[in-house]
């Protein structure tokens, strides 16, 4: 038995350890494809400046112009696309893709801070770094800028001065599914969003405030956005045309639900 | 003949799980996640660059058509005028791999996500799927294609076809390939990349394959440094802003370099 031993040895001295792929064996890996829950935007109303609810209405306006103009929708747009979010973890970095135009969003896990104010261009996605507290990724992200769709579900809008933290966590269902749960905090306080966060189930505060949380179902589809709908820059009309996607409209006015959501562990 | 004792058994199983080890650590030890930046070895200007590669064996009607399209260009009309219509395909894999801004690379488990600073991601399945069927009405043509990939020992090894026939760029209804190719519904595209021993620089070798196009393989190769601690900046064009309509208008041909 010591020639097992010694094999056994010398395999884990030579792989560090390491049996599975690069994250799987030190972090949970949240790579795959993730669609939004029907009833993951049953989100809870923040408390507002007066001048944040005032503004409103033009903010809409602006989120519609964006939209229109095939802008880049950015955080926290992107998060709640209606699409499959695909979701890529390396060691060092996490990508999350969207269907609707946007950049890739890049969140950096390999330690770095952010970056100084006045040595960072802000974006859509806002600069993102993350660390993981146990089985959850604690994502910090700022250095947004002022384009995109800015609205915050609940209400509120992301300005430059906005401060996002996500809690990400694997949490186990059904038919071999798995959800994500993000969190989030979007209290308007004097053009910032102040942020303390729990994870809790889809709807219900686990801030007195108003913290929810967002559950997406990991997808098994394997021809991603089959169908996608594609953003045309048309300095002519404007307008964006899209191809047709299979949606159907939830029993909650101003929502859609995507069908293949029903695929789930299929 | 000896018979099997139990210690010779467990001495096999654990040979085969420590291969199992050593090859699943391999895609550990050559993760290309990061920021890589093109390396140009100062071409003067873009057009330059993207055709500063061995030259192609083209089809003479490519040839003809790259001789209309300079002639075209030429005479001051670098406005490709085509409708965009929600049919155009997003994406121009050549032009991304070549351009300035670095490329964001994330390796995950089962896919190699490769961004840019505008926009999109492109995809490399690494989950041993095959390709699709690329004719079937089902399967919708990005710029990007659709790109498997397996490692062969130290080296990422991706197959790309299914690129789409016309494009809506800007300039030309066709993606054209450094030198002078093209890429389309034809074309096969096989890339190699690998790191260096220290990591900090990835070779990428690109062969073109298209007997409507080529005569031959187009081989080429560039190299991408490391860019530790940097993050993308994003495009931001509006086409409703009046000097973006501005700017399309204008010529994207560079003035002679002295």
């Amino acid at each position: 038995m010591q020639f097992v031993a010694a094999f056994m040895a010398l395999s884990v001295a030579l792989t560090g350890g390491q049996t599975g792929a690069p994250t799987a064996s030190v972090h949970p890996d949240v790579s795959g494809y993730w669609e939004l829950r029907y009833d993951s935007l049953s989100v809870p109303a923040p408390s507002l400046t007066a001048k944040a609810a005032a503004d409103q209405p033009n903010q809409r306006r602006g989120d519609i112009q964006a939209v229109r103009s095939c802008i880049n929708v950015g955080v926290p747009a992107l998060m709640e696309d209606r699409a499959a979010l695909d979701i890529r973890q390396s060691p060092t970095v996490i990508g999350i893709v969207a269907k609707s135009p946007s950049s890739v969003r890049y969140i950096y896990t390999d330690g770095r801070m952010h970056p100084e104010k006045d040595e960072a261009d802000p974006t859509t996605n806002g600069h993102s770094i993350g660390h993981w507290e146990g089985d959850t990724l604690v994502v910090d992200t700022v250095g947004f800028n002022d384009r995109g769709v800015r609205s915050i579900p609940g209400g509120g809008v992301r300005t430059s001065n906005s401060h996002l933290t996500e809690r990400y966590r694997l949490l186990d269902g059904v038919n071999d599914c798995r959800s994500l749960s993000r969190g989030t905090t979007r209290s308007f306080f004097k053009n910032r969003i102040h942020m303390s966060s729990g994870i809790t189930k889809s709807g219900r505060l686990a801030n007195p405030v108003s913290t929810t949380a967002i559950l997406m179902m990991r997808s098994e589809q394997k021809s991603y956005w089959k169908g996608r709908t594609t953003c045309i820059r048309d300095v002519n009309s404007e307008k964006k045309r899209s191809l047709r996607w299979p949606f159907q409209q939830s029993q909650q006015p101003g929502y859609w639900v995507q069908q293949l959501i029903l695929r789930c562990g299929a | 003949m000896p018979s099997l004792s139990i210690e010779r058994i467990v001495a096999t199983a654990v040979i085969i799980l420590f291969g199992c080890c050593v090859l699943t650590a391999r895609s550990a030890e050559h993760d290309i996640s990061g920021m890589w930046l093109v390396q140009d070895p100062g071409s003067g200007n873009f057009t330059d660059w993207y055709n500063n590669v061995p030259k192609p064996s083209l089809r003479p009607e490519i040839v003809k058509d790259n001789e209309a399209l300079a002639a075209r260009e030429a005479a001051g009309d670098v406005i490709n005028r085509a409708e965009r219509l929600a049919s155009c395909p997003f994406g121009n894999l050549p032009m991304m791999m070549a351009s300035s801004p670095p490329l964001n690379i994330v390796q995950s488990r089962d896919e190699v996500l490769i961004g840019a600073e505008a926009n999109r991601g492109r995809f490399i399945y690494t989950d041993g799927r095959s390709h699709p069927d690329i004719r079937s009405a089902d399967y919708v043509a990005t710029g990007f294609g659709h790109s498997i990939g397996r490692w062969e020992g130290d080296t990422l090894v991706v197959d790309t076809i299914g690129f789409p026939a016309r494009v809506c760029d800007s300039r030309r209804p066709v993606m054209v390939t450094p030198g002078g190719g093209r890429a389309k519904e034809t074309t096969h595209l096989i890339e190699r990349f690998r790191l260096s021993d220290d990591g900090e620089m990835l070779s990428v070798t690109f062969t073109w394959e298209d007997p409507t196009v080529l005569l031959a393989p187009h081989t080429y190769s560039y190299k991408y440094k490391r860019l530790a601690g940097a993050t993308p900046i994003e495009n931001n064009d509006d086409p409703s802003d009046p000097a973006y309509q501005q700017r399309l208008l204008q010529s994207v041909i560079p003035p002679p370099q002295k």
